[in-house]
C-alpha cells in the first residue's frame, strides 16, 4: 500500500473502534439480534464511515471534531437499521403482545423476584408522569440510567442545574410514594 | 413497604418495558439523535423524553443512541487536535476508497458463501450422484479447454511492490487542465489501456488499446471535466502471454 502513514493507520483503528462500540450497543438494547444481522450493520456501517471520508474536504483541520461528524451521521443510519429490525421481530397481528418482548435491553429483562406485582409498576411509573416539568424529565432519565453529568451534557445546562432539579425530583417522587404506602430508602 | 433507590430504577425501566410502542406519532431517528446534540431547544428535549418514557420502540432508539454517541465522543476525543494536511486528506481519502473496495467485496463473498453453505447440504445427500457428475464435468471442461482454438486473457493481477505499475501523472490538485497522462513502462507490456474514472467510478473516457507509455490528453474530457470533481484513472497493461496486470486507482482533479 503506497500510504500507510501513521495518521491514516490512526483513523483506521478509530474506526474499528467505533464499530465494536456499534455492535456493544446494539447488543444491549437488541440482544435478540441475530449474528448474521449485526455483522451486516457492522459491514455498513464501516462502509458508510469510508464514504462519508471519501467526500471529505481538502485538508481536515480538526480530526477530532472531523470524526465526530462523521460517526454521528453514521449513528443515524445505524438507528434506521435498528428500527427495520424492530418490525421483523414485533409479530403485528398480535396486538396484545407487549412490543417489548422482542426488543428488551438486558437491565429490564432480568428477574425481578421482589416486584411482580403490576399494581407496585403502576404506582412507579404513575407517580413519576405526575411531576412537574423538567424534575420530572431529569428524574426520568437518572431513572433510565443516566447520571448527573449525563443529563447536564443532554440537556447542554450548565453545571448543578441538574443534579438541583434531580434531588427535587427525587424528593417530590419520595413523597408521592410514601403517599401510597411505599418508602424509599 | 419500603424500596431502594437501586430497585425504583429496575421497577421504573420494567415498567418502560411493559408499554407498548406509542400510538401517538414517533419522532424519527434524526430527531431523537437531533436531541443529543446543542441544535434543539430544552423544551423540545423535554417532549422527547416523555414520549420516550411512553414508548417502548422510541426508548430503544434513545438508549441505542445514547450508548453509541456516548462512546463515539470518547473516540473522538482521542484524536482531538489532530489535523490532516491536504496530502493526508487525500492519502485519507485514497485509503477510504480501498476500504470500500475490500468491504463491498468481502460483503458479496459472505453472501455467497451462506449460498454455498446450503449447496454444501444438499451435496452431502446426493454426494455419490454429484462426484460423478463433478468427474464428468471436469473431464468435458479440461477437454474443452485443450481442444478450443480461441485465446484467452488470462486472470487480471493487481501488482503490488516491485511489480506496482507506476503511474507517474496526473496525481492529485492540478493547478490547469493536464496535457499528458504517464506512467513508467511496464517490462514485457505488449499494449496499454488508459481508463478515466469519475467519482461514482464509472468510466467516463478510455483510450483503446495503445503502446507507448503516455498518451496526451483527450480535449473532449478536458472539456467535460468539472473543476473541484474528484477524477481517478487508471492503466491495463496487456502483457505478452496474455496476462493483464493493473494498477491502483490515481485519484486528480482540477483547482477552482
Amino acid at each position: 500500500m503506497a500510504h500507510s502513514s501513521q495518521e491514516v493507520a490512526a483513523v483506521e483503528e478509530t474506526i474499528e473502534k467505533f464499530s465494536y462500540l456499534i455492535r456493544a450497543a446494539i447488543r444491549k438494547t437488541c440482544p435478540r439480534i441475530e449474528k448474521l444481522d449485526m455483522d451486516d450493520i457492522e459491514q455498513e456501517v464501516k462502509i458508510s464511515i469510508w464514504k462519508e471520508i471519501r467526500k471529505s474536504e481538502k485538508e481536515i483541520r480538526n480530526l477530532g471534531s472531523y470524526i465526530w461528524r462523521v460517526t454521528y451521521t453514521t449513528t443515524s443510519k445505524v438507528m434506521k437499521r435498528l428500527t427495520e429490525h424492530r418490525k421483523e421481530l414485533i409479530n403485528v397481528q398480535d396486538e396484545s403482545q407487549p412490543a417489548e418482548e422482542a426488543f428488551r435491553t438486558p437491565d429490564t429483562s432480568g428477574p425481578d423476584y421482589h416486584y411482580q406485582n403490576e399494581e407496585l409498576l403502576r404506582i412507579a411509573r404513575e407517580s413519576v408522569d405526575t411531576l412537574i416539568d423538567s424534575r420530572r424529565q431529569v428524574v426520568r432519565l437518572y431513572l433510565t440510567g443516566m447520571s448527573a453529568d449525563e443529563i447536564t451534557e443532554y440537556f447542554g445546562w450548565s453545571d448543578g442545574k441538574a443534579r438541583n432539579l434531580l434531588s427535587r425530583g427525587l424528593a417530590d417522587l419520595r413523597l408521592k410514594l410514601r403517599e401510597k404506602g411505599i418508602e424509599l430508602e | 413497604m419500603k424500596l431502594r433507590a437501586d430497585d425504583l430504577k429496575t421497577l421504573y425501566q420494567r415498567s418502560l418495558g411493559t408499554k407498548p410502542d406509542g400510538k401517538a406519532a414517533c419522532p424519527s431517528e434524526d430527531v431523537i439523535l437531533k436531541s443529543f446534540t446543542p441544535e434543539m431547544s430544552e423544551e423540545e428535549k423535554f417532549r422527547i423524553v416523555d414520549h420516550v418514557a411512553g414508548c417502548g420502540a422510541c426508548r430503544s432508539k434513545f438508549e441505542a443512541a445514547r450508548e453509541i454517541l456516548k462512546g463515539a465522543k470518547a473516540l473522538a476525543a482521542e484524536l482531538e487536535g489532530q489535523s490532516f494536511s491536504e496530502s493526508e486528506a487525500a492519502a485519507l481519502r485514497q485509503r477510504a476508497l480501498e476500504k470500500i473496495q475490500e468491504l463491498e467485496g468481502r460483503s458479496e463473498r459472505e453472501k455467497k458463501r451462506s449460498f454455498a453453505e446450503s449447496l454444501r447440504i444438499v451435496f452431502f445427500r446426493y454426494r455419490y450422484a454429484s462426484v460423478t457428475a463433478g468427474m464428468i464435468m471436469v473431464f468435458l471442461a479440461v477437454w474443452l479447454a485443450v481442444q478450443s482454438p480461441w485465446k484467452k486473457e488470462g486472470a487480471v493481477i493487481r501488482g503490488e511492490g516491485e511489480a506496482a505499475v507506476t503511474l507517474e501523472a496526473p496525481q492529485g490538485i492540478q493547478e490547469k487542465k493536464p496535457s499528458v497522462f504517464q506512467w513508467r513502462p511496464y517490462p514485457g507490456a505488449r499494449e496499454y489501456e488508459v481508463r478515466v474514472l469519475d467519482e461514482e467510478l464509472d468510466v467516463v473516457w478510455s483510450s483503446g488499446k495503445i503502446k507507448t507509455n503516455s498518451i496526451e490528453f483527450p480535449a473532449s474530457l478536458s472539456e467535460a471535466m468539472k473543476r473541484e470533481a474528484i477524477y481517478y484513472w487508471k492503466i491495463s497493461v496487456y502483457l505478452e502471454g496474455g496476462e493483464v496486470k493493473e494498477s491502483h486507482l490515481q485519484e486528480f482533479r482540477l483547482k477552482t
